[in-house]
Parts: structure tokens; sequence; C-alpha cells
């Protein structure tokens, strides 16, 4: 490359930077418009549908799960971001004479099961302590990405649960319970380890509604089927499959899901204000005591939707302009920027913290808005410098 | 630039190939028309019909991708070095999973079903055994091998959706005669100067093997694998792959192989093969007893189109093997060139109709979408040839009750002639054998002396949760001959909390594998007409011809043995998985001991403790007023 074509390219490069950085520092409120910051803050979302039963007469919980399944992927959830644990198969059970289907409806119209279904955690897997693995982000190390659940603090994560329950347990597969008390401390767990911003809970069993009586975490908007002393019921059966293939309270949740779209503006309330004891047959719960948004502001989408909100900040790319224009005082800025405080305790606490820091957050940092106007605009110009250099550079070697 | 040649490079091989179908039997079976792939990637897709003598039909997909690079003898550093650094049709996933646990070469096989041997002879996939088989090659340079083993199973766990985790040390065996590897390794041990280094110079590889012969196979494995191929099911013969009609058969198999191959007859160039298959067994008569179908019929989808990727994309339709009725089916289209035999011998000729999709529905508009149809004068054949595998084997539980039990494996030598067979066995911890009480028959009799049949017994115990028992055995099996095995165990007491969930059904016990060495002519499906399975089986022939030319030092007699292997089918005949019952506990029971100890204490010890506590004092009838006001008060 010659001096002067380097020369061309750095002026060319101080021009476009400085027009950009005009351009942005007039515009930040139109761009940050422009994204439209959600009123929850979540950048990401997660869905975790469990369904803790086994064996081919509990058929309607794996056709709960997967309606679920099925509604958080049409309205955006990738495959990587929903945590499905079925435990047992009954796609591809002997018994099923409509092999590889799942149907929830005795019409038939729609399989669940699909042509591209990927279940995470099934048959002997679904157990309580892989679940509570699973929430807490404790898992063992050679464990893979699409069974781990890589949330941060700004992950909305639907978290819905069906099987056989009692007052305050839910029966994993028959053989063993998770407690009202482990959930609370499970949620509590992801809390304090900065794993959520919110959580729906949503639980379709017997006496659903005593599950969520233990959780004391902020931010967790909880409902459920049925209240202590109250049957959860299945809401019809095909007589060719020869069991019951949903459960009310799903259906009449999906009833209204099903009407969703990624730009609904349909809210949790009008959810909740659907529920009715006639039609489940069964007094469904509330609890949003530790919710702090109003539910007429929370849309159905903020939870079963995947609604990508980019965040506007920038303290990394800070650091980096001022390696370039001084680096003398790299050191001193570093370490305020490199670790905040409560990271040590996560990263502590969590042994498979290489794989969560870098990969999942959907955040795209440009700028923060707490930053002065003329500070942001030193910084702009010089990352329009670097990238621009960068630019030159590359297509000069081809 | 680089692409420019390497898609003109595709180009001369897929002219080159098309030439070489299109000059039709002649070139089939010329051995100089074999093409050498110097591409650096290649895709090949090819697909096996064959109506079975029950009605059935089977069908073989089969996906072969290549991954080329030139090592010479200096720069052999082992399949998964150096290659992976750029992808075009490759899976990624596979590539890199390969490289970062050292994997040399891989074996993941999930089947759902049975596979019948009397009725269906043998596969075309090397393994139909029952639930999920996994085996590596793995390198142990770097004394990694058991960590990258448990990094391997959880990896592909996630990659396939099944819970191949629980292959774990409680499972896990390594053979030491069976599953030996099947890459061509050896030839880098050509001339004598590499020869004198071979020690140094191979790597150290060791093998583990596991499987699950409990784990459902579903459209939730079957997504994830059709994810790997270049064209997924967009195009191509994998369009046909339908999870709907693909489950709903008698038997599914799908399985991807790693391993690393030679390119030409020096081995100059060396190539990573990924083949990928499907195979399921049809169940055509099930509805309406009419042996007739047709492909729309059987795989409820078309193929309107070559993979435009692929290098060669056929069906091979072997014809139905009928006896003294000629014609009595009618194939519908019937192949351009005409159908053409392979096998070598009467016992097993086998006539095929090859349609290239390439070339048919390229230069034929009119045949897209493609469709065979085969049609039987009254819906059956008349008669068939019936079907005598060369070694068939069947494994079974013997004994009763919830403390002892049996295991006898009858294996059945069809041959004329006698064979060497390899029987690995692997027991979990739980069933105690017991080996004193190993005893051989022979056509029914009792034999004592063990030796001429068991040449050799390798034998590892097992360890109470860590390690399973194995039991592989060299033997001998004479012409003509059923030999049985029997041995006893124990059952073992499981704590608590080792039951699954659904412990009354019972403990599955994986496939024993008989590894065979038969000759290539005996009522098998064999390479089934796949061109790519023949060119790299006649290549390793070649290959081991050429190194015992050079073995002139090992005598005639060796010479002899080898030659004849060289000429043998190497397969894997797989039993009968087993279900064993263990001694389930009461598992309400501690809830039954709570409950009871609670009424006892409430009931005896509490008014025991009530009446020995208390004072009993007779009171006056004076003071009894002031008593009672007291105890209002309190």
């Amino acid at each position: 490359m010659r001096p002067g074509t380097i020369l061309k390219y750095l002026v060319a490069s101080v021009c476009i930077a400085s027009t950009l950085a005009i351009s942005v520092s007039t515009n930040t409120d139109d761009v940050e418009g422009f994204f439209a910051k959600s009123k929850s803050g979540h950048t990401n979302n997660w869905a975790v549908l469990v369904c803790t039963s086994r064996f081919w007469f509990n058929y309607r919980h794996i056709a709960n799960a997967l309606s679920m399944y099925r509604t958080v992927k049409r309205l955006g959830i990738p495959d990587s971001n929903i945590i499905m644990m079925l435990a047992d198969d009954v796609a591809c059970n002997p018994r099923n004479i409509f092999p590889a289907t799942v149907y929830n409806n005795k019409g038939r119209h729609l399989d669940l099961y699909g042509e591209n279904v990927e279940v995470d955690y099934r048959g002997y897997e679904v157990t309580v302590e892989n679940f509570i693995r699973l929430l807490t982000g404790r898992v063992a190390k050679d464990t893979p990405r699409s069974k781990r659940l890589l949330t941060d603090d700004q992950s909305n994560i639907l978290v819905y649960m069906t099987g056989h329950g009692g007052e305050e347990f839910l029966k994993f597969q028959d053989a063993e319970e998770i407690s009202a008390y482990d959930l609370g401390d499970a949620f509590q767990q992801m809390y304090e380890k900065k794993r959520y911003n919110e959580i729906l809970f949503m639980i379709d069993t017997c006496q659903a509604n005593t599950m969520y009586t233990k959780i004391h975490s902020p931010n967790v908007l909880a409902t459920g089927s049925s209240k202590l002393a109250e049957s959860s019921y299945s809401h019809h059966g095909d007589p060719d499959i020869g069991v019951a293939v949903i459960d009310r309270f799903t259906y009449y949740v999906l009833e209204l899901l099903e009407k969703v779209d990624q730009n609904s503006k349909a809210t949790i309330k009008d959810l909740f204000d659907t529920y009715d004891y006639n039609l489940m047959h069964s007094t469904p719960g509330v609890r949003d005591d530790l919710f702090k948004r109003p539910l007429d502001q929370v849309l159905l989408t903020d939870f079963f939707g995947n609604v990508q909100n980019v965040e506007l900040t920038e303290p990394k790319d800070q650091s980096s302009v001022q390696t370039e224009d001084e680096p003398t005082t790299q050191e001193e800025t570093e370490p305020t920027f490199v670790e905040p405080s409560g990271k040590e305790n996560h990263s502590a606490t969590l042994d498979t913290q290489q794989d969560d820091a870098s990969t999942q957050d959907h955040t795209f940092e440009i700028g923060d808005p707490t930053q002065s106007q003329t500070y942001r605009f030193a910084a702009f110009a010089a990352l329009s410098i670097a990238m621009a250099g960068a630019l030159a550079a590359g297509s000069s070697f081809v | 630039m680089l692409l420019l040649t390497g898609a003109l490079l595709a180009l001369s091989i897929s002219s080159a190939s098309v030439s070489a179908s299109s000059a039709g039997q002649e070139a089939f079976t010329a051995k100089d028309a074999i093409p050498i792939l110097k591409a650096p990637e290649a895709f090949h897709e090819e697909l096996v019909l064959k109506p079975l003598n029950d009605g059935s039909v089977y069908s073989h997909f089969q996906f072969t991708t290549h991954i080329g690079t030139v090592m010479d003898e200096e720069h052999f550093e082992g399949a998964a070095s150096n290659l992976f650094t750029h992808y075009n049709l490759f899976p990624r996933s596979i590539g890199q999973i390969l490289h970062s646990f050292d994997v040399e070469e891989l074996h993941l096989t999930f089947t759902q079903g049975r596979w019948h041997y009397g009725d269906w002879g043998y596969p075309i996939a090397p393994s139909v055994g029952t639930g999920v088989e996994l085996w590596a090659w793995l390198n142990d340079e770097n004394k990694q091998t058991d960590t990258n083993w448990k990094g391997l199973t959880n990896t592909l766990s996630g990659l396939f959706c099944a819970s191949l985790n629980f292959i774990d040390d409680t499972i896990t065996i390594e053979p030491k005669l069976s599953f030996r590897n099947e890459g061509l390794y050896n030839v880098h041990t050509r001339s004598p100067a590499a020869k004198n280094n071979t020690e140094s110079r191979t790597n150290p590889r060791k093998l583990r093997y596991g499987s699950l012969p409990h784990e459902n196979v579903c459209t939730e494995n079957l997504t994830p694998w059709i994810k790997l191929l270049p064209c997924k099911n967009k195009s191509g013969i994998a369009s046909l792959l339908k999870s709907h009609k693909l489950f709903d058969t008698r038997f599914y198999s799908m399985a991807i192989h790693v391993r690393p191959v030679c390119e030409d007859e020096l081995c100059s160039v060396k190539s990573l093969e990924l083949v990928q298959s499907v195979t399921t067994v049809f169940d055509v008569a099930r509805h309406d007893g009419s042996y007739d179908w047709t492909m729309t019929g059987l795989f409820e989808r078309e193929i309107t189109q070559a993979c435009p990727l692929a290098t060669t994309s056929k069906v091979v339709l072997h014809l139905p093997q009928t006896t003294e009725y000629r014609n009595q089916y009618q194939l519908v289209p019937f192949p351009p060139q005409g159908a053409y035999s392979i096998g070598s011998t009467q016992d097993n000729i086998q006539e095929i109709a090859v349609y290239d999709l390439k070339t048919d529905l390229e230069t034929h508009p009119a045949s897209t979408p493609f469709q065979i149809s085969l049609r039987w004068e009254n819906s059956r054949p008349k008669s068939v040839l019936p079907i005598s595998p060369g070694i068939v084997a069947h494994r079974y539980f013997t004994g009763y009750g919830q403390e002892h039990g049996g295991l006898a494996i009858e294996i059945h030598n069809n041959n004329e002639q006698d064979v060497e067979a390899i029987y690995l066995d692997t027991l979990p911890w739980y069933l105690k054998l017991y080996l004193h009480t190993f005893s051989i028959q022979l056509n029914g009799k009792t034999i004592d002396n063990q030796r001429d049949l068991v040449q050799k017994m390798y034998y590892q115990p097992a360890v109470d949760r860590s390690r399973p028992a194995v039991l592989e055995l060299a033997l001998r099996l004479p012409a003509k001959s059923m030999v049985k095995f029997s041995v006893s165990f124990d059952k073992v007491f499981l704590k608590y909390t080792e039951h699954p969930p659904d412990a009354n059904r019972g403990f599955d016990v994986g496939c024993a594998v008989i590894t065979v060495q038969l000759p290539r002519e005996r009522g098998q499906i064999g390479y089934g007409g796949l061109d790519h399975l023949r060119i790299y089986q006649e290549r390793e022939a070649s290959l081991v011809q050429s190194r015992l030319t050079m073995d002139e030092d090992d005598g005639d007699e060796a010479q002899v043995i080898k030659r004849q292997e060289s000429e043998m089918d190497r397969i894997r005949v797989y039993t009968e998985t087993l279900l064993v019952s263990l001694p389930t506990p009461d598992f309400s029971m501690p809830y039954n001991v709570i409950t009871l100890t609670c009424t006892v204490i409430a009931l005896f010890f509490g008014s025991i403790f009530n009446l020995m506590t208390r004072n009993f004092e007779v009171v006056e009838p004076k003071g009894a007023k002031d008593a009672k006001g007291k105890g209002k008060s309190d």
C-alpha cells in the first residue's frame, strides 16, 4: 500500500466519520425512538417449557407443552432460546396410531410435532435436579448449549409447567416432586445471579396456585390453573388417539394466544380477563404482587414473543476508543470497565461462566444516553475512523 | 479465484461421472472408470430401494460428503487435524466436534425397531442394533480420551436432541476385538522408510463404545440430522424424508459415520468421509395385502430435482428376485440404460435398475417429478427366492424369579464352511455374571473342549456403579452348525434412588454384536449397488493387496489368508435387546413406614406416656370445687 493511498483513505474516513457523528449527535432521540425500547427493559426472550408426566395416558400434558412450544416459536422465539423438557415420547410411541404427530385437538388440524421440533431434555433427563440446575445455571461443564438457559439480567423468561401435582408440589415422572419452596428458591437464586429481567410463571396442574405461593423474588408474575383443593381437568379426548388431548386451562389460554401475532398489542391483563370458571372448571389464579408493572401495560409478546429491543450503551466502546487516542490512560480506565463489582460473585457461583458472558445477549451497544453529547461525538468519530481505516486497509489488500 | 477453480473441478468431475454412468454396464464393472476425486469437497446422494420377500419395501438413503486434503506420508497427522478451516458442503457442526474432541472416526446410529435377518437378509447399513449406538476412535496423543469421550457424548446429545449423555463410565466399554477402525489409516506405512518409523508415527488411538437400548428415536432426532445435509430436505433425494412416513414403518434407522479414506489408489490424497444414512422398512402390505407400491405412496413426497450441490444423485432399485415366473411385475419407468446385474456368482446375482437423477431429470423434463411404481400381477408375487443369511444370532434370558437368571446365545452358521466370528456382549453391572457357569453346546450337545470353538476370550468383570461386564469371544463356528452359549448371573438389589421412574418396566440390556467375515456372495444386500461403497471397498481391497506384495517376508501361508480376507465382507450381526426385571422395592414403603410409625407413637406411646407421667390422686369431694375453679382460670 502506497503512503498516498493511505492518506487518501484517511481523509475520506475522517470526512465520513464527522458527517456520521454530526448526524448522530443531532438524532440520538430519533434513534432511540426508532428502536422503541420496551417498557419491561428486556432485550431477549427465553422459554422453559416443561412436561413432567411420563406414560401414554398423559398424552395431554405433552400436548400442553408442545402447544406452548408452537406458540412461542410462532411468535418468534428461536429454538436456541427454548428449553423443552418432555418426560416421555408420545409422538413415536407404538400406541400412537398417527406416528410422529401430537395433536391438541380431536379435529387434528395441526400437528404440534411437525417437521421441525427440538426437544432438549427428554425421558429420564427430566428430573427435578436437572430443572433446578437449568434455571440456576449450575450445570455440568460438558453440558451443551442447547441444554443451558443462557439468560442475563435483560431476559424475559416464560416458565411453563404441566403435569400432575398437589398442594405445593408438582410430580416429576411419578418418581419425585418439586415443591413450591424449591421453585421459590430457584427463582431467588436466579434473581441474585441476575439471570432474568422478568419471569412469567405459568402452571397447569391440580392445585396449581399453591405452587407460586412461595416465590418471593421481584418481577415474577405467576398464574396457575386451579386453587387449593381444586383439580384441573382435561378439555376433551380424541376417540382415535384414545386419550384426552389437552387440558382446559391451556386450551383456553391458547384460544387467546392463537389470535396474537408479533405485532399484537394484547396485554397480559387481556389474557387474565379471559379466565372463566365455567369454561375451565377450576379457579385460575394470578399473583402479581411481586411484579412492578401494571398488567394492562404488559404485552403478551413480552413473554410469548421475541421482541428484539436494542439498548444504547457504550461502556466497552469507550475503553477501546481511549486506547487508540491516548494509550497511557488505558491502565487507569481499564479496571473500572472490565469487571462490574457484581460480576465476580456471579462467576464464582457459575462454573459455566465463559459461555454466558459473551455470546447470548442481543444488546447492541452504540451509545449511552447518560453520556454527554461532546463525549459521544469524540467517541463516535474515533470509532468511525477506526472502521474506515480497517475498511481501507482491507480493500487495498484486495 | 479459488472458487472458480473449485467450480471448474466440480464441473469436470460431474461430467466425468455422467459419462461413466451413461456408458452403462461396461463402465460400471470396469475398474478404471472409477472417478478419482480431487475436489476439495464433494457430495453424493443415493437411494436404494428393495422389495423384500414379505412384501415390505426396504429403503436406504445414503448421503456422502467428502472433505479432502492432500497429505503425504511425512505429514500425516490424523484425520481431524488441519482439515477444518473452510466449509462448503461438509457440516460445520460435525467438523467442529471432530476437531475439538480429537475424533478420528465416529459412528452414531439411532434405531427404532428390530431388523429381521431371516426375512430381510443383511442391511446395507452397518449398524442395526435397537436404540442408540455410538462408537468412536479417539486420538490419545494427549491422554485426554476419557475427557474427550465425555465431551463428545454430551455435545452429540445436544446436537441430536438425544440422551447420549447417559453414555457414561457405567456403560462405556473398550472392545478389544470388535469395532476395528474402518478408515484407511495403515497406508502411510507403505514405504519401507515410513514402515520403520511406524511406532513413532502412528497416533495412539483409543476406541470407545456405548449403547442406549432404550432410547427413543423420533422427529427431534431427524430434524438436526437433516440440517447437516447441504441441500437440507429442500431438493434432491432428501426431499423424500418426511417424518410422518418414516416413523410409520417396521424398522427405522438413521446414522452418521465419519472416517478418513483415500481418494486414489496410492493414497496421496486423503479425505474425510461423512456418510449419513436413513434406513427404513415400509410395511406396504399392511392395509390391503397388496405388494404393489409407488414412491409417492411410500414417502408422500416427490423428487423434483437432484440436489444441485450433489456430484452424483442416483436411485437404485433392486429388482425382485423371483424363481420360475419371469416378468411377474411391471416397473414404471424402466431405466433408460436397462437393468444390469451385480454379484459374481449364481447365488447372489442381483439385477438392479439405476436411475441417474442428474441426467434423467435435467435432460427429460417430462419425467419430473421423479416417480417409480412397481406392480405385480394379482398384486403379489407367485414365488420368491428364499433368503438365507449366513450368520443369524438370537439371545434370550433363561431362568425365573428376581434373584438369579441366565443368558443364552444361539448362533446359527448356515454357511458351507467354517466361519470366524467375534462375539461382543456388554452387560450392565447390576447383572453379576458367573464365568465358571459358561458352557457351550454344539448342535444341542455340550462340548468339553471349548478350545475348538472359542479361540480367544476376553472378559472384563463389572465393577458396581462404575463399569459394565464385557464378554468378547473369538469364535470358529463349524459349517452348518448351531452354537449355543449359556452363562448364569445374579440380579443385584439396586438402591432406592437408582431405579428409573418406570422401574417396573424393567431394565434394557443392549444388543450383542457378532462381527463376522462372510464371503461376498451370501444372500445379503451388501453394498447394494451403491457406487461409492463399492469404490471404497475395492480401493481398500487393492490397498491391502498392494501391501501384501510388499510384505514378502510374511510367507506364502499368511498371504493366502490375507488374500482370502480381502475377498470377504466384514459385517456385523446384531441380536435382540433384552429386558430384565430386577427386584423393585415398594416405592411407597417409606411413606407407609412413616405413617405406621407415627400412628404407633401417637396411639400407644402417647397414651402410655400420659399414663406414666400423670399423677393420679384421690380428690376429696370438698376440694373438688376448688379444683374446678382453678381449672377454669387456667
